[in-house]
């Protein structure tokens, strides 16, 4: 056996081995609501034009019109059509590639028309078309940065900004700023960001959001990769606050096959040995200790609170986020000194919920 | 473990309809059949977990130890009771409870986790190695093979039973004349004119099957996804996901 060549796609781009019968990205793409609402017939291999008549001019490209008052089209493909254009700016004549608006928010279609351009604009020969320019309309107000408005030269840092309004937007369903053109103008130059409308958006994406969206091009990240970097981090510390842990009194004949780690909790004269599991994945060990750390520190503090009957005004669960059942002090101590036992679940150092020693729990603790 | 769904043999005839939300909720209410029902789903998708712990470097008889291993992990411990049925697909719950697996196997003798009161998932093992022979050797890492992977299962899968389905009603001839209209068309494709002559049928008929076939293929992706993730908004977003990990793999893995 050996490996196959590659080939690529000649309506999508993508390359495949030669081995499959097919492109493996446009049929999968079969599968896409869109597609399949599509009142494509059987007869049309392409798609419909994706301009309408009434559309004369994308950014400083003017569409040129045929005798019967028609944009002219060059050619036509599953992504879009090619028409003859014009450069306003520079009073030339251009082949201007639309995608059609089906694509428009299909990651995948982007990053395969992105890839064409760029071996395009790779390309210089008299009979080949040059890529000059690649842009997107539509792009408004709501995502665009500070320094759009302000008339001064733009940069990469500019796109970081739109970035972070559209992450914003992800992340909470609405752009940062809103209101008529002017308003939100003003806004993205001098208003501050509505923190409060990141609810429960994880403090590490609220951070990565604050860099992207500082209005001083000079304080937000200097680069993709400058963000690429800082996005890992993001990462690693969304993953650390998702961990979730189930403590077990260490004599619980139950918590033996997951243990992975343990400690001893001194309360008074007492000592409480605990087992550590961890439920959730997190390969790196480090960053395991630490967390156990966590939680026996945040237990700690709260099974002195329940020892010295301190009112804890319901709020055992500390500053937990997603609270399942906070534990009632009863519980807790049924858990550790009584008889029936039980587990005590964690997330990021906060309790979320009580697993009682039950028949079910038994079953599904080896 | 009951042994009723066979071997997964290439290109068996099957009509698999476990969900893995179903699954889910099977094992959260305690259900005996819940083993079962994930066997039947992880049979279909190991092969991308294999090539995932032969990135990370184990060596064959590892891999394939561990990819049995882990799932008698899953059905033996409560995993499946603690994942949420409403978040979450079943490709990343499987690719981060096997790193989880992957590291805590690490940590423990492989032995102790053997045997127990199951048998181990009939899984195509012997040919696995030959197939991860050819995976990509440049720099992609474990993960992004991981999805790729996933990605042409799923297409194979779907794609097997879309034959099937036609043979089934003794139309294999239509699906195997019309199968190459199935990608978007180019220079090289047959004519509608050749695929009409060759099935005896008017074009305007073989357009028509063109175009219910291309709507059958569909279908059947959808449903293959949909197993797959826990709510059906989550369909499309997991096709462009399986998307773009097709492309970011750049055409090296075969099928």
């Amino acid at each position: 056996m050996k490996k196959e060549p590659r080939v690529t796609c000649p309506t999508c781009g993508n390359e495949f081995s030669k081995a499959m019968e097919f492109c493996p990205v446009c049929i999968l793409r079969t599968g896409l609501a869109s597609e399949m609402e599509s009142s494509e017939s059987a007869s049309e291999d392409t798609e419909k034009p994706p301009l309408e008549s009434r559309t004369q001019r994308f950014e400083h490209y003017e569409l040129e019109r045929g005798d019967d008052g028609q944009p002219v089209e060059l050619g036509r493909g599953a992504m879009g059509v090619t028409y003859r254009a014009i450069d306003i700016a520079l009073g030339c004549p251009v082949a201007l590639k639309v995608v059609s608006e089906r694509y428009l928010s299909d990651e995948s279609a982007r990053l395969r028309f992105l890839r064409e351009a760029r071996a395009a604009a790779s390309v210089r020969h008299p009979k080949v078309a040059s890529v000059f320019h690649l842009g997107r309309t539509g792009q408004n107000y709501f995502y665009a940065s500070p320094e759009q408005f302000s008339g001064v030269p733009v940069d990469i840092r500019s796109d970081l900004y739109s970035l972070g309004a559209t992450l914003w937007q992800m992340l909470t369903g609405r752009a940062p700023f809103r209101g008529a053109a002017a308003e939100v103008m003003y806004q993205h130059l001098h208003a501050p960001l509505t923190m409060a409308q990141l609810g429960q958006v994880p403090q590490p994406a609220v951070l990565l959001l604050e860099v992207l969206l500082e209005k001083n091009p000079a304080l937000r990240f200097q680069n993709p990769t400058e963000m690429l970097t800082a996005l890992a981090a993001v990462t690693s510390a969304i993953e650390a606050r998702e961990i979730r842990v189930i403590l077990y009194a260490k004599d619980d004949p139950f918590c033996a096959s997951e243990i992975t780690g343990d400690g001893l909790l001194m309360l008074g004269d007492r000592r409480l040995p605990f087992a550590v599991e961890f439920d959730q994945p997190c390969i790196k060990p480090q960053l395991r200790r630490t967390e156990a750390n966590k939680f026996l520190e945040e237990l700690e503090w709260l099974l002195l609170r329940e020892a010295t009957q301190e009112p804890h005004e319901g709020d055992l669960v500390g500053k937990a986020k997603t609270v399942m059942r906070a534990p009632a002090p009863a519980e807790l101590h049924e858990i550790f000194f009584g008889q029936a036992g039980g587990a005590l679940e964690l997330v990021a150092g906060n309790i979320t919920g009580v697993i009682p020693r039950t028949p079910s729990y038994e079953k599904t603790v080896p | 473990m009951k042994r009723d769904h066979g071997p997964p043999a290439e290109g068996a005839v099957s009509f698999h309809t476990t969900h893995w939300t179903v699954v889910l909720r099977a094992a959260q209410s305690q259900q005996s059949d819940a083993p079962a029902a994930l066997a039947e789903l992880f049979r279909l998708y190991w092969y991308p977990l294999y090539t995932f712990a032969r990135r990370c470097g184990h060596s064959p008889d590892d891999a394939q130890d561990l990819t049995q291993g882990f799932f008698l992990h899953l059905i033996e411990h409560k995993r499946l009771v603690r994942a949420d049925p409403l978040r979450g697909k079943f490709r990343s719950f499987l690719l981060t409870s096997f790193k989880n697996y992957l590291c805590t196997e690490s940590e423990r003798a492989r032995c102790h986790k053997r045997g127990g009161h199951y048998e181990f998932v009939s899984l195509d093992l012997k040919n696995a190695e030959n197939r991860y022979r050819l995976e990509p050797a440049d720099d992609l890492t474990a993960e992004k093979i991981f999805d790729a992977r996933w990605a042409l299962t799923l297409l194979g899968r779907a794609m097997t039973r879309l034959g099937e389905e036609y043979a089934t009603e003794g139309r294999a001839a239509v699906f195997e004349t019309l199968k190459v209209f199935l990608k978007a068309n180019s220079p090289c494709s047959p004519s509608y004119e050749e695929a009409a002559k060759a099935l005896r049928v008017s074009v305007a008929a073989a357009k028509s099957l063109i175009h219910r076939l291309r709507r059958r293929c569909g279908s059947i992706l959808r449903e293959e996804v949909a197993r797959t993730v826990s709510d059906p908004d989550e369909i499309d977003e997991e096709i462009h996901a399986l998307c773009a990990a097709l492309i970011a793999s750049g055409g090296s893995l075969d099928p």
